[in-house]
């Protein structure tokens, strides 16, 4: 059983004329543990097809196992229950909430697992122990660069452990020192047992990941494992 | 999700936007101390009118002659005899009120006096602060004897120490000496003002002829037997009766009783000259007046509320729009729908409560003010701050409801997508 099955997803935007195939049949299995790039340049749908990984976007047509459990008809609050448990995002933007400091950023999807205050101190702290902000605990994101901000982003997406690592263009908006960090921080987490999904138009990156699906017009052309 | 996570998540959000918060409330809180005020004057307006009418003892019966009964149909000395003869009457007595003049210790005055037989003690609850009232002899024989007011008597003698000496009243233009004898500290500007027959003097040429009236001397108020004022040249007819049953509990129907004996003795049934009004009546009456009066200005004030609601209700939903993304954020992190309804809802909630609260001490305020200038008590009941606080929290529950429907149903990904 894989960690995600896709089967024959669409994503169709104006349907009729004009409509636009930004899924167009896409099938893909992700195993637990991978490390898996999705290619492809802007356009391409690998944006959407990250959200719909996500669970951030609902398919037009087509079935998404995960866990073996069929997550295409849930509704919205049962998505939200499974994105919380199974999902950890970093996003280009980073997406963090301005009037929260690092520490409540990354306590926020503990907060909405229910979990008490205690509990969520020791995971956020750990968490940001993991990518070296213990000390900006306290900060603001505007008091932090973009590579600092990214890294809280992440110790976000871990500190709920969830199994799958969504990212989405993570080094997009970061100098390459920072990126670099945060690819370093990346690996750990695929080192340490996570699945980890990376969209990425840079080849670069995609080199560093084990296996790299490339996508075009909606749909998969190339699907390979690095060496 | 615990709601003390919800109420810090709200109260935050409301500090950072201070200033925006702070006009959102403004809306509640002048709704909110518009009603309070209101209702608090008006509670406290109707103590002052009901506690001046209360001079009146209860289970005394006021009976009014129509002002426009001819002179036959008014009440007589013979009238009032029939009637104290009857055993289900305690007391009755004739009451008139006089503006003439009056010359206390050299010092002139306009001199309210009212005059009645030696019931009127009973009848208006008047107690003594010093000295006796008159006796039944005393008012039979129309004997020139007073009783002055403590205030009177302060103001005219300085103290209370006037037993013994002598009023010169004038009235109609004739003048007698009256001899003090007691000295009252029951307030009678209360029934005089609220009686009927004051209204009645008010209009009379009295009022004009005197030039004490319109000079602003001091007012001194007397009480004297009714003979005394009819042998001022009074018409020995009175358009104005007190009663009082001999059982507390008749005082309605014995209101009845005296009408029917007086139409019966003037022998016009069926006019509508005599009414009668007893206490709970008068309270009733109040009531009725004070209430409508209230609901009028409270339900404008209501509207007041009801645009401040909406205020809240466009802030809300500026609110958001504005934190489109926050909610993507918050949705794509694991917060249910309900989650992030409750969080708006509570952000709308607190905003309206602490504009209710703040617009409960306003309010209370303002109605201290007014009531301070009027001279009248403030009662505020715990009633009204229930209204005002649970008024506020619907408003803030009702206005607040579409924006965070609003702010919930909205697809993490459409969310996330808004900068």
């Amino acid at each position: 059983m894989s960690l995600i099955d896709v089967r024959d997803v669409y994503k169709i935007y104006n349907p009729g004329e004009n409509e636009v195939r930004a899924l167009d049949g896409v099938s893909l299995k992700i195993e637990k543990g991978e490390f898996v790039a999705i290619i492809g340049q802007s356009g391409s749908g690998k944006s959407t097809l990250m959200n719909m990984l996500g669970l951030l976007d609902v398919s037009t047509s087509g079935e998404y196992y995960m866990d073996g459990i069929n997550v295409s008809h849930m509704t919205d609050d049962e998505l939200s229950q499974i994105r919380n448990e199974k999902i950890g995002f970093i996003f280009q933007g980073f997406n963090l909430i301005s009037s929260l400091t690092a520490k409540g950023n990354v306590e926020l999807p503990l907060v909405y697992r229910g979990m008490k205050k205690a509990k969520r101190e020791e995971l956020s702290k750990k968490a940001l122990e993991m990518v070296g902000l213990e000390k900006r605990m306290y900060h603001r994101p505007a008091q932090m660069s973009g590579g600092q901000q990214q890294r809280v982003a992440i110790a976000r997406a871990i500190a709920a452990k969830p199994p799958i690592i969504l990212a989405d263009e993570p080094t997009g908006n970061l100098d390459s020192h920072s990126g670099k960090d945060v690819m370093r921080i990346i690996h750990q987490l695929h080192e340490e047992g996570r699945t980890v999904i990376l969209i990425t138009h840079d080849n670069d990156i995609a080199a560093e990941a084990q296996r790299v699906i490339r996508i075009q017009d909606g749909k998969i052309v190339d699907d390979y494992f690095n060496k | 999700m615990s709601i003390w996570e919800n109420i810090k998540i709200a109260v935050y959000s409301i500090r950072t936007n201070m200033m925006r918060s702070l006009l959102t409330m403004l809306g509640i809180i002048i709704g909110v101390a518009a009603v309070i005020a209101i209702i608090t004057v008006g509670n406290g307006g109707r103590d002052f009118i009901i506690d001046m009418m209360s001079d009146m003892s209860s289970g005394a019966v006021t009976v009014n002659v129509a002002t426009d009964a001819a002179q036959s149909e008014k009440i007589t000395s013979e009238d009032i005899e029939a009637l104290k003869n009857l055993d289900a009457i305690k007391y009755a007595t004739p009451m008139d009120y006089k503006i003439g003049s009056a010359i206390i210790d050299d010092e002139p005055s306009m001199c309210i006096a009212i005059s009645g037989n030696e019931d009127l003690a009973k009848v208006m609850n008047i107690t003594m602060r010093r000295g006796r009232f008159f006796t039944a002899e005393e008012s039979e024989n129309g004997a020139n004897v007073c009783i002055i007011t403590e205030l009177t008597a302060y103001m005219v003698f300085g103290d209370l120490d006037c037993i013994g000496e002598y009023i010169n009243y004038t009235l109609n233009e004739k003048s007698v000496r009256l001899r003090i004898i007691g000295i009252t500290n029951t307030d009678l500007t209360a029934s005089s003002s609220s009686s009927a027959s004051m209204s009645n003097m008010m209009s009379s040429d009295m009022m004009k002829n005197n030039p004490m009236m319109s000079s602003g001397v001091a007012m001194s108020m007397v009480i004297t037997p009714i003979t005394v004022t009819d042998a001022l040249g009074g018409t020995n007819t009175y358009i104005s009766l007190y009663v009082m049953a001999a059982d507390q509990e008749q005082a309605d129907t014995i209101g009845n009783v005296v009408k029917n004996i007086l139409y019966a003795r003037h022998g016009n049934f069926g006019s509508d000259t005599y009414s009668a009004m007893n206490m709970e009546n008068l309270t009733e009456m109040v009531d009725k007046i004070v209430n409508v009066f209230t609901t009028f200005v409270a339900g404008i004030s209501a509207i007041a509320l009801v645009v401040g609601g909406i205020g809240v209700m466009n802030i809300m939903l500026v609110s958001v729009t504005e934190r489109t993304r926050e909610i993507g954020i918050r949705k794509a992190l694991g917060a249910k729908t309900s989650t992030i309804m409750f969080q708006f809802l509570t952000e709308s909630i607190i905003l309206c409560v602490i504009g209710g609260i703040v617009g409960l001490i306003l309010g209370v305020g303002m109605a201290a003010v007014v009531a301070d200038v009027a001279g009248i008590a403030i009662r505020v009941e715990v009633s009204t701050i229930a209204i005002a606080v649970g008024f506020a929290s619907a408003v803030g529950i009702f206005f607040g409801i579409y924006p965070a429907r609003k702010a919930a149903k909205m697809l993490p990904i459409e969310a996330l997508r808004r900068d």
